[in-house]
């Protein structure tokens, strides 16, 4: 190659390398919770016979998928336990009580990753998920993660299930007993990104 | 749901034990004087919660993690030694007004610690704070100060019963209101001052009965943990600002006892009728927030 052509190339070639790494750099891509196409919802045993259900309405979160390093992926979600909704206006005000929820002290339920981990199917999420004034280490199995296109807009979804006890986030004891200690929380989350 | 078994239990204990302290205390300086008595209430009181908490296994928590933690832990205890300290002979008036005034100033910015009231999240912003805090503090200490002055010219135990009774009252409207553990703190602090105005008037002298059965420490624990209850009640708790503010100035009825037609009454039945004229809303608000209950509540039941 003559010295000319490598001196007029050589302005493209740094373009070039720069966009690289420019790319490189943003792998991860970043997804807002799109509340209206997802849910978190909850049951609890009543009485040991029969399951009460109730979802929160007012949810928010933000998660980043970079899917040449899952490990550099990144997820958090906040509840706001006021929202609780158990089509019954009376319980959902008692749920929202210090015997309960205790809104007014703890206004929001929290999950923050510390580490992910691509599995099959999805991914293994690892972190704290702090309820009630109280933190714990949980690790969650998240199944989906495929990213469509719909519009102008890339969607990606994901599932998961978290059995846990409400002892073991400061929940008044003797409240628990006509519902039951353990819950189920299930969480259904679309991410949107344009 | 509702132990109302472990709630007797409970306040029996409370009862005892601050009897019993009261008791000792008394009998080991029979002739300690106003400030030794005064400092015995205290003891006793303290004593006699310890005592009926313990019982109920209240699960409260330290360092604090909600309301009532921060009443039983932190508002409670400095009432006790501010109460203490204010019968010491020595201590001017004034000194112990201010005392007074500073509690009654912090209370309800301590219950409200950390709560989403201060956390400027929204719930309310930082002017509308601090004017309720400061309008709840002026009320709690208007009330406080009334029945103090009151009680000095009434001798016949009404302003501590009245207090009593609004706290038996407070105590179940919380819980049917959904509040169960918070309605049932009320029970052994009101066997706990029971039984401590009650011993008190069995072991004093015939002159200092009638002073003691509602001596300024009685009072003072009682009319901070009426306000305190009920405030966490209504910020906390479900119960409005009609119910918390009919309960807490309930026992300033007793002031109907100085009317002039009913000095001529005997004692005894003046108090009688100061104490049913009390009663009155306070079995209107228990009856409205039995309705409430029945139709709110117990269908989850």
């Amino acid at each position: 190659m003559q010295a000319s052509s490598f001196r007029r190339m050589t302005p493209l070639l740094l373009v070039t390398l720069i966009a690289s790494v420019g790319t490189t750099a943003s792998a991860a891509d970043e997804y807002d919770y799109d509340l209206v196409h997802s849910s978190v919802s909850f049951k609890a045993r009543h009485l040991g016979i029969s399951w009460i259900h109730g979802r929160f309405n007012e949810v928010s979160g933000k998660f980043s998928l970079d899917r040449q390093d899952p490990s550099k992926s990144t997820f958090a979600l906040t509840i706001k336990t006021d929202s609780v909704d158990t089509a019954n206006k009376a319980r959902d005000e008692h749920l929202r009580q210090p015997d309960y929820f205790d809104t007014k002290q703890f206004p929001t339920i929290e999950f923050k990753s510390t580490s992910v981990k691509a599995v099959k199917d999805g991914y293994q999420v690892t972190g704290n998920f702090t309820m009630h004034g109280k933190t714990q280490k949980i690790v969650l199995a998240l199944t989906g993660g495929k990213e469509h296109d719909f519009g102008k807009v890339k969607r990606v979804a994901f599932s998961t299930e978290l059995a846990i006890k409400r002892s073991d986030y400061g929940f008044d004891p003797k409240a628990i007993g006509p519902i039951g200690d353990e819950a189920l929380i299930i969480i259904d989350c679309e991410g949107v990104r344009k | 749901m509702p132990d109302y078994v472990a709630y007797l239990t409970a306040s029996s204990i409370a009862a005892i034990v601050g009897a019993v302290v009261a008791a000792t205390l008394l009998a080991a300086r029979r002739d300690g004087g106003a400030a030794w008595r005064n400092v015995a209430y205290v003891v006793s009181i303290a004593a006699g919660l310890a005592g009926g908490y313990w019982m109920m296994s209240l699960n409260l928590a330290w360092p604090p993690e909600n309301a009532l933690d921060r009443l039983l832990t932190v508002v409670l205890p400095m009432a006790l030694v501010m109460e203490g300290i204010a019968g010491i002979p020595a201590l001017s008036k004034w000194l112990v007004g201010v005392l007074r005034l500073m509690l009654a100033m912090l209370t309800p910015r301590i219950l409200l610690h950390d709560s989403v009231y201060l956390s400027g999240t929204g719930e309310w912003t930082s002017t509308r704070a601090w004017t309720i805090m400061l309008f709840c503090s002026v009320v709690l200490m208007a009330v406080w100060m009334m029945l103090l002055q009151f009680s000095g010219r009434r001798r016949n135990g009404e302003v501590s019963a009245s207090i009593g009774m609004a706290l038996l009252v407070a105590g179940p409207v919380i819980m049917m209101a959904g509040y169960i553990k918070g309605g049932a703190a009320a029970f052994p602090l009101v066997a706990a001052l029971a039984g401590v105005a009650i011993t008190g008037w069995v072991m004093t002298g015939k002159s200092e009965r009638t002073v003691d059965l509602q001596s300024a420490s009685i009072i003072g624990v009682g009319v901070i943990y009426l306000f305190g209850l009920l405030f966490v009640g209504r910020f906390f708790g479900r119960i409005s600002t009609t119910t918390a503010s009919t309960l807490f100035c309930a026992p300033l009825l007793c002031w109907s006892a100085g009317l002039p037609w009913l000095r001529t009454l005997k004692a005894w039945k003046a108090a009688a009728f100061c104490l049913m004229l009390v009663a009155i809303p306070l079995v209107i608000v228990l009856l409205a927030a039995w309705q409430a209950f029945e139709r709110d509540m117990s269908p989850l039941l």
